[in-house]
């Protein structure tokens, strides 16, 4: 079948509309269809599909796109976002996947190595749009693949392949998304045991028990924490805090790659003149973007955080508290200790004193295995001297402030190249 | 003593001595007074006793209060801690009390009106640790002394340093049958539960005489299971046959010197028929609040629990639990502990993540 022209898509067909669940019995049908899609797959040149994800990509985002709009209008009923928030953050998920960077990732990690005939990705949590790049990556390496969506995010993963089935109903056909509740065993042992490569996000417990359970090969994401540091001499500390800001904000601070810390070099005013400033940006970003609601839970964790925060102030602790509004707006608790602690989340970051950048590394050592990524704002001339020492403190990703969450495509997600490991032949990468 | 206690001392003993909102805004000043902490808090939300005129309206302290900061209005007695079950909580709550006898009085006579409004002593098994094994359980404490006030001389706790003394328990449970005296078993769920299990190994159950009675405490803490209230109703009917009426929970915690019970043995004791209800003594009020704007709730709507007991005139008189409960005609219905923070995306929280403290990795700053 031949690539679709590039105009705005035209009016979508349905191709699997799956918000509803799916039983174990539906499965097999929906692997054998996978199987022959990936068949005729394997037989397309690496570059015409390359051409047509890049196009769908295009399809999304551009101006007055309508699977961004169709996205805009569903997502925040499906996933609590605001509008606001779908339309600003969205299109981070789906970027990477333009022509120059897809095309730059497979010729250094896939080179001439295909993928395996299926690869089950097994999506985390609550983040809308975290289908695109496996499902995108999948069919460039020629893998069909079946999307388990999240508990909160069953709409994008069945869009997106809409999407790319207005593009080429071929291509699309190697897509699924199917949704059945995390832990469900009669529909995952069937995709287990169909699966080549599992690829899992999740708590430690559930990727762990997925692991077992695999068939052939498996690569797990575990949880993980990102932080901030601003180094005492950074041009335009007001920036980092707008900055900064920004990216606690983003996705109510559900990413891998949301700051929950920042570390600001200094002495501890310095720090408290940086939370109060960080705080009225977090004001500024909860109208911007404002965020989603909160479950009771949600909103007593981010409670008794700025509770024990002011107790242990008027307990004469030099804690500080700046709060940007109600506890889904945004709470920066200042602390004396430099340590790597995480938050309750909800745009709820710590901000510590560091003396000095070279403790930093002694710091994080304990918590190596759970970094992913770092948020850094020094002077031009020794950014990239400090981001160096940050990756080899175990940090995966070093970004600029307010960028920490448009991840490259050749991001190395908990320390593991991101397609290389999927072909078949690769090397183990731990 | 302080005479403010002493006035809190009366009032409990007759609550025609004094008003709740008077007493309840003088212990109010006398704390703003006497607890730096507490005065910041107050302060940080313009709360002056000038300006606070109702009981409702004295600030409460959340209960991660107690883990920071002692609030105490002078050189404490005797000290309490909580069993630290609250999720994540590597600092335990510590209450502090600077006049014991407030404790003892309102414990004692919230037992006298709830356990045994009926009787003056009866045989008592306490599956409650003892003093000497729990010096900082407040449970423990209210055990002993209700062992002293309400028991007879034989009496006894059967809780051994292990667990349980299925031994001792069974001779008293057998005495019982024999001598047609009621018991009274004092308990917490987890240890009830245990009982049930022991005394199922061994293949023997109870007809305890009537007027016999359990107090259980403490939910699923260190229960093997979760048993329902229904079931475990059921299952103290099969064990002793005590009937559901005589069978009641308390709701009290470490922060607090109140406890609050089911209603039905005094309900029964004077006549009347309502549903099972928890119930406040006259010297302690709890509010329902909205979870998110701390607003009251309409009755039979769900909330957090806001407590102001007259016996924290010592401590903090206005508590904000991080319990759920409902408005049920003149009590309230407890519905268990608020919901955590439940994982959502890919990041870890707080509420995941279990890390060495951060004096581990030294201070920096």
């Amino acid at each position: 079948m031949k690539p679709a022209a590039s105009s705005p898509a035209p009016l979508p067909r349905i191709v699997e509309q799956s918000p509803a669940r799916t039983g174990a019995h539906h499965l097999p049908a929906v692997l054998e269809r996978l199987a022959a899609a990936q068949r005729r797959l394997a037989a397309r040149p690496r570059a015409e599909i390359v051409d047509i994800i890049a196009g769908v990509v295009g399809d999304w985002l551009v101006a007055g796109s309508p699977w961004m709009a169709r996205a805009a209008a569903q997502l925040p009923a499906a996933t609590g976002f605001s509008p606001e928030m779908v339309r600003f953050a969205l299109p981070a998920m789906l970027e990477p996947l333009r022509r120059e960077e897809l095309a730059s990732l497979l010729d250094e990690q896939a080179r001439g190595r295909v993928g395996p005939p299926l690869i089950l990705h097994v999506l985390p949590g609550n983040l809308p749009g975290l289908a695109a790049i496996p499902a995108g990556l999948s069919l460039a390496i020629g893998s069909a693949a079946l999307l388990k969506p999240g508990r909160g995010d069953r709409v994008f993963p069945s869009l997106f392949i809409e999407s790319v089935a207005a593009r080429d109903g071929e291509l699309a056909a190697a897509l699924a998304a199917p949704y059945w509740p995390g832990g469900e065993r009669s529909c995952e042992d069937v995709a287990l045991a169909a699966a080549d490569l599992v690829v899992a996000s999740g708590d430690e417990e559930s990727v762990a028990d997925l692991a077992q359970r695999r068939r052939d090969r498996f690569i797990g994401h575990g949880h993980r924490i990102s932080f901030a540091v601003v180094t005492d001499d950074v041009d335009d500390i007001a920036r980092s805090a707008v900055d900064l800001a920004l990216d606690v904000a983003t996705w109510d601070q559900r990413g891998c790659l949301s700051p929950q810390l920042a570390f600001i070099e200094g002495e501890l005013d310095a720090a408290h003149a940086f939370g109060e400033q960080l705080a009225c940006q977090l004001h500024r970003q909860a109208v911007a973007l404002p965020p989603a609601p909160m479950s009771i839970g949600e909103r007593l964790a981010v409670r008794r955080w700025r509770d024990e925060a002011q107790w242990a102030s008027f307990d004469g602790e030099p804690y500080r508290l700046f709060v940007a509004g109600d506890e889904a707006a945004g709470t920066v608790v200042v602390e004396p200790r430099a340590a790597l602690r995480p938050t309750p989340l909800s745009r709820s970051i710590r901000v510590v004193p560091l003396a000095s950048f070279d403790d930093l590394p002694r710091l994080l050592a304990p918590y190596a295995r759970w970094l992913e990524g770092a948020g850094l704002a020094a002077s031009e001339e020794r950014w990239r001297t400090y981001a160096d020492r940050l990756e080899a403190a175990g940090v995966h990703l070093v970004s600029r402030l307010g960028a920490m969450q448009r991840p490259p495509l050749n991001w190395r997600h908990g320390g593991r190249p991101r397609v290389a490991d999927w072909c078949v032949g690769a090397d183990r990468v731990e | 003593m302080h005479p403010l206690y002493q006035r809190v001392l009366t009032y409990i003993a007759d609550a025609s001595a004094d008003s709740f909102e008077a007493l309840a805004l003088d212990v109010f000043q006398h704390q703003f007074e006497q607890s730096v902490p507490y005065q910041r808090f107050c302060r940080s939300r313009g709360a002056t006793p000038d300006r606070i005129a109702t009981w409702q309206a004295i600030p409460a302290v959340p209960i991660v209060a107690f883990k920071y900061a002692e609030l105490c209005c002078g050189p404490p007695q005797r000290q309490f801690r909580s069993s630290g079950t609250t999720s994540g909580a590597a600092v335990r709550s510590r209450h502090l009390l600077p006049e014991l006898e407030l404790y003892r009085a309102s414990a004692l006579a919230g037992l006298r009106r709830a356990l045994f409004p009926d009787v003056q002593r009866m045989r008592i098994a306490s599956l409650i640790g003892s003093v000497e094994a729990l010096p900082e359980s407040s449970l423990a404490q209210m055990a002993a002394w209700a062992i002293d006030e309400f028991g007879t001389p034989d009496s006894a706790v059967v809780a051994a340093a292990d667990g349980l003394d299925v031994d001792q328990l069974t001779a008293l449970l057998r005495a019982s049958e024999r001598d047609g005296q009621p018991l009274a078993l004092l308990a917490t769920t987890g240890a009830l539960l245990h009982a049930f299990d022991a005394l199922t190994a061994r293949n023997v159950t109870f007809r305890l005489p009537h007027g016999s009675r359990l107090m259980d405490t403490g939910g699923d803490k260190g229960a093997p299971r979760h048993l329902s209230r229904k079931g475990l109703l059921h299952a103290v009917w099969q064990a002793f046959a005590i009937p559901g009426y005589f069978s009641i929970n308390e709701y009290g915690m470490a922060e607090l010197s109140s406890q609050y019970y089911d209603s039905s043995i005094r309900d029964r004791v004077h006549g009347r028929h309502a549903p099972r209800r928890k119930l406040a003594p006259h010297w302690a009020r709890v509010a329902v609040l909205d979870p998110k704007t701390l607003a009251p709730q309409p009755a039979g709507v769900a909330g957090l629990l806001r407590h102001v007991d007259l016996a924290n005139a010592g401590s903090a008189l206005a508590v904000l639990s991080e319990d759920l409960g409902a408005v049920v005609e003149d009590g309230f219905e407890l519905l268990g502990r608020a919901p955590g923070a439940e994982t959502r995306g890919c990041s870890l929280s707080a509420a995941t993540w279990d890390l060495p403290p951060p004096a581990a990795t030294g201070n920096a700053g």
